[in-house]
């Protein structure tokens, strides 16, 4: 477990979250989807620890939640970025490039 | 804010935790089938998509307690936690925790009844909306000593006119009426004449109808009244119909304008209220009888205001130089006239009391607590050697103190209200207390809140500073075998109960002191004869007893045939009896050379008194003779006091002196001179030297107090009289019943009420200090058990092993006498204006209260002692 991709994940999985809700809400089993098929399956998201992050973006006011009907008929909780999380996941998603940046600048001249 | 703010989404998260439980789960469990449901599609077995589901989801467990975690509730369920946990482990010792609330509820109820007497004595004494902003404004007389005195009309109705600091000045002047309708025994009531506004102004609610208009108040106004609610209620049962009905008030008619509440108290319960209507122009400017009450205009300071004023008295002095010269103007807060600084400081003192009864309650509560934690020593050593925090253990015994402080608060409010139910059987709290301020109100209910919380870190934090420190080495290997407290932990426990006895100490000193004080005071001679005799007041109708023969007549007769009731001895008659309501002095000149240089004069009180007068109440004519039927004011005569005699005469005899009271004109013969008594002071401090004149002689005075010495007991002697006065004329009211004892005891009513709440306080801190040394004691013997087995085994007799056990019962006593003597210096300069013929520094009271406070001690000793004697050595061994 030491390097998988997971620990990665953990500072970002917010953000991979925000991401997820960008264009629709989502419940948690779609925001979860919606990262493995951006990511193309190279990330998993550990799915356990997804709804705790949830609840952090929510009590940070990133995102709101309501329950819902889903596809299939069935109650589920979806979220949905708000105004505040919008702004948020810009500026992370800048951070992170800038980042990514600079490791990618590291690794290419180290 | 954002810390409020992630407060309260804790505190809802917390209370609506078993809804985001259950909203979690369904969450996680559609997450679940969904992934399911997935799997399936992709073509596994059921039970294959399902474990596969499990697996990829991780932890199902874990990820609920991350949840929960990211819900930041944490903190809370843990308090909450500890709470439920301290309360089980106190439901499991109720003894314990019973003692413990008891004490906490008794120390916090205490601070409730003392608090909400002070608030309704001292906070908000009146009754009236702002009191802040209302004042007292007297005339004054430097001159002639004169610090504060009523205005006279002219004056009045010129300030009420010209100042401008005030929103309003009320004049009031107060005296008693016959009251009759027709349908009920005509009754002297109390009336107050006041100016239009005051209902409004002092913020006292209107029942019903209306208060005065400014038409109404103007000389030569309509005769109109207002009516004093228990008066409406009493004699007119509430009649809702009372404002078209008309009343009599000295047999003229009164139309009934309106009820006002019974809030409408400032001095004393008023029956009726009736316009001031001032007339300047009938009344002398140097003719002083209104109480000026004014609301202070918005903005304004009593140091402006008084700057004013004194700029119009300057202006007044000015204009009428013949009748006011030297008069000025002083205003006083109303405040300080109603809280007097000797009530504020006896307050002060009982409330200083309660504190430290809450000390030592806190101590005792303390001191349980650790004596409980010291029982579970293993078992927090295990918590601590598992890893439990230092914080968490504190947290633990914390909360404990918490459970039995909220149980103590709970309690000390069903003691408060029952203990001010108490108090209020006491003539003299009841009317301190004002009738309608309850205890419960919310001021009061927060305070009591605020010393239950302080009380949890007062008697919480000892305990759990000590034991959060235990030396889990020690603990775990040789708690189970150890002899005796540990060193440190019976050091602290100790010094608990030094503490305690040193708070007793004071207390109990206090208490003593006061008492003793009072019991000076009620063995004090007043000078006159006071058992047995009934008193009772008639004011004379004017139109039927106007005149002078009519008025004696009238006296005589009631004089006769009251003396001929069985069981009656003697009837006296005088204008003011000893602790009567109403004092009347006047400066005394001697007009033959004395002592006292002719120009410089004596203030005596005077009083009219008949012929049976002192004969009446025992008191000595020691030289001359007493009045007689001739002393008629045709060749003015006058009584004075032994005292007053001797300060003018003190080596000649005064009779036959001539003596100026008042106005050089007025010339009295001394015919005798009395012993002096207390008429208003029963310490004699401020009593002033007396004398007397003939009734024959001042004939006019308004109302008349009766004394009737009986052979039967006093008090039934008010029906008869009553008749007799009936008999005589039906409608002559008679009133205030009273016997002198009565009215002597109306002077000791402040000390007893004192020194009775002090002694109840130091008993109870005897007891509660009894109980902390019990409760160290009796974990003593418990852990020395098997050294007494050993001890006894050996052959110590129960002599010796009492000894030791005495020996070291008694030394944190001992110490606690010690610690407390040097707080007996402020206690004594606190003490020492309150009392009376009683030194603060009595050694006999300090000698009683240690050796009450030994004995007490003893007792708390002696009781876990016995049960050590009867340790069988045997068993005591076998145990381990």
């Amino acid at each position: 477990m030491a390097t998988s991709p997971n620990d990665l994940l953990q500072g970002t999985l917010g953000l991979l979250a925000l991401r997820a809700l960008r264009d629709e809400s989502r419940h948690g089993w779609g925001i979860q989807q919606r990262i493995n098929q951006i990511a193309d399956n190279v990330l998993s998201v550990n799915q356990g620890s997804l709804y705790p992050a949830l609840i952090r973006l929510e009590k940070q006011g990133l995102i709101k939640s309501e329950w819902g009907t889903s596809e299939a008929g069935r109650r589920a909780k979806y979220y949905s970025l708000t105004a505040k999380g919008r702004k948020q996941m810009d500026a992370e998603a800048a951070n992170w490039r800038k980042f990514a940046t600079v490791v990618d600048l590291i690794l290419e001249t180290a | 804010m954002s810390l409020l703010k992630s407060l309260w989404i804790a505190l809802r998260g917390y209370f609506r935790r078993g809804r985001a439980e259950s909203e979690m789960n369904e969450e996680l469990q559609f997450h679940l089938e969904m992934e399911i449901e997935n799997n399936l599609r992709q073509g596994m077995s059921r039970a294959e998509a399902e474990r596969r589901a499990r697996v990829s989801f991780g932890g199902i467990e874990q990820a609920k307690e991350a949840s929960r975690d990211a819900w930041g509730l944490r903190g809370l369920a843990d308090i909450a936690r500890d709470l439920r946990l301290a309360s089980r482990s106190l439901a499991r010792s109720p003894g314990f925790s019973g003692t413990a609330i008891l004490t906490l509820g008794i120390g916090i109820g205490a601070c409730a009844i003392m608090f909400s007497v002070i608030h309704a004595v001292m906070l908000k004494p009146l009754g009236v909306r702002e009191q802040d902003r209302l004042v007292f404004f007297w005339e004054n007389n430097l001159e002639l000593g004169i610090d504060q005195f009523t205005q006279s009309v002219p004056n009045f109705v010129d300030y009420r006119d010209q100042a401008e600091s005030f929103e309003a000045l009320l004049g009031i002047t107060s005296g008693s009426i016959n009251l009759s309708d027709g349908n009920n025994r005509p009754v002297q009531a109390s009336v107050v004449n006041v100016s239009a506004g005051f209902s409004e102004v002092l913020g006292w609610p209107m029942i019903t109808g209306r208060e005065f208009t400014a038409n109404e108040d103007r000389p030569g106004g309509p005769d109109v009244v207002v009516l004093g609610e228990s008066l409406w209620r009493e004699r007119y049962g509430a009649d809702p119909n009372i404002l078209s009905r008309t009343i009599n008030i000295d047999r003229q008619p009164h139309q009934v304008v309106g009820v006002i509440s019974e809030a409408a108290n400032f001095f004393s319960e008023v029956d009726v209220w009736k316009p001031l209507a001032a007339d300047p122009s009938k009344v002398a400017r140097d003719d002083h009888w209104v109480t000026v009450i004014g609301r202070l205009a918005s903005g304004v300071t009593i140091e402006q205001a008084q700057a004013e004023v004194d700029i119009l008295a300057a202006g007044l002095r000015e204009a009428h130089p013949d009748t006011i010269s030297g008069w000025g103007a002083y205003l006083e807060p109303v405040y300080d006239q109603v809280v007097p600084a000797e009530l504020s400081r006896g307050l002060t003192i009982l409330f200083a009391a309660v504190g430290l009864l809450l000390l030592i309650a806190c101590a005792n509560v303390a001191n349980l607590l650790l004596s409980q934690a010291l029982a579970r020593d293993h078992e927090l050593a295990i918590r601590g050697a598992l890893g439990a925090s230092r914080w968490q253990i504190m947290r633990q015994l914390l909360c404990e103190a918490a459970v039995l402080a909220t149980g103590g608060t709970l309690l000390s409010l069903l003691l408060a209200s029952w203990g001010v139910g108490l108090l209020r059987l006491h003539p003299q709290a009841d009317a301190m207390l004002r009738g309608e301020q309850i205890v419960l109100n919310p001021i009061v209910l927060l305070f009591i809140v605020g010393v239950g919380v302080a009380t949890v870190f007062v008697a919480g934090l000892v305990p759990a500073l000590r034991v959060s420190r235990p030396d889990a080495a020690a603990s775990l290997g040789t708690a189970s075998r150890s002899i005796g407290l540990s060193a440190r932990q019976s050091r602290t426990r100790s010094a608990l109960v030094v503490v305690q006895v040193a708070l007793s100490v004071v207390l109990v000193v206090g208490a003593g002191l006061l008492l003793h004080s009072y019991q000076q005071l009620q063995q004090t001679d007043p000078g006159y004869r006071s058992e047995n005799v009934l008193t009772f007041q008639i004011t004379p109708d004017n139109s039927a007893y106007g005149e002078r023969e009519h008025r004696i007549g009238f006296f005589n007769r009631l004089k006769s045939e009251i003396g001929a009731l069985p069981g009656v001895a003697a009837v006296g008659i005088t204008s003011g009896l000893p602790f009567g309501d109403g004092t009347t002095s006047l400066n005394v000149f001697s007009r033959d050379p004395s002592a006292i240089a002719p120009e410089d004069s004596i203030q005596a009180s005077w009083r009219i008194v008949d012929t049976s007068y002192f004969a009446t109440l025992d008191i000595a004519v020691v030289d001359g003779r007493g009045f007689e039927v001739t002393d008629n004011g045709n060749d003015p005569v006058i009584i004075i006091s032994r005292n007053l005699a001797e300060r003018f005469w003190p080596n000649e005899s005064a009779v036959g002196k001539r003596v100026s009271p008042g106005r050089p004109d007025n010339i009295y013969r001394v015919v005798g001179v009395v012993e002096d008594i207390r008429l208003q002071d029963l310490t004699g401090i401020s009593e002033r030297p007396q004398m007397y004149i003939p009734l024959r002689h001042w004939t006019g005075w308004p109302t008349v107090s009766f004394a009737v010495q009986a052979e039967v007991d006093a008090a039934s002697l008010a029906g008869p009289v009553r008749e007799v006065v009936q008999g005589i004329d039906a409608e002559q009211p008679v009133f205030n019943f009273n016997t002198l004892e009565e009215l002597t005891g109306t002077a000791t009513r402040d000390p007893q009420f004192q020194s009775g709440l002090l002694g109840l306080f130091a008993t109870i801190a005897l007891i509660l200090a009894a109980i902390g040394i019990f409760a160290v004691m009796q974990t003593i013997v418990t852990q020395r058990t098997r050294e007494i087995g050993i001890r006894m085994a050996l052959g110590a007799q129960s002599g010796q092993t009492l000894a030791l056990l005495f020996r070291q019962g008694s030394r944190p006593v001992l110490l606690g006498l010690l610690v407390g003597a040097p707080l007996l210096w402020p206690i004594g300069l606190l003490l020492e204006q309150q009392l009376f013929e009683t030194s603060a520094w009595e050694p006999t009271i300090f000698g009683a209260a240690a050796l009450t406070i030994l004995l007490s001690a003893l007792l708390a000793i002696a009781m876990p002692a016995r049960r050590a004697l009867r340790i069988n050595p045997i068993e005591a061994l076998r145990a381990e």
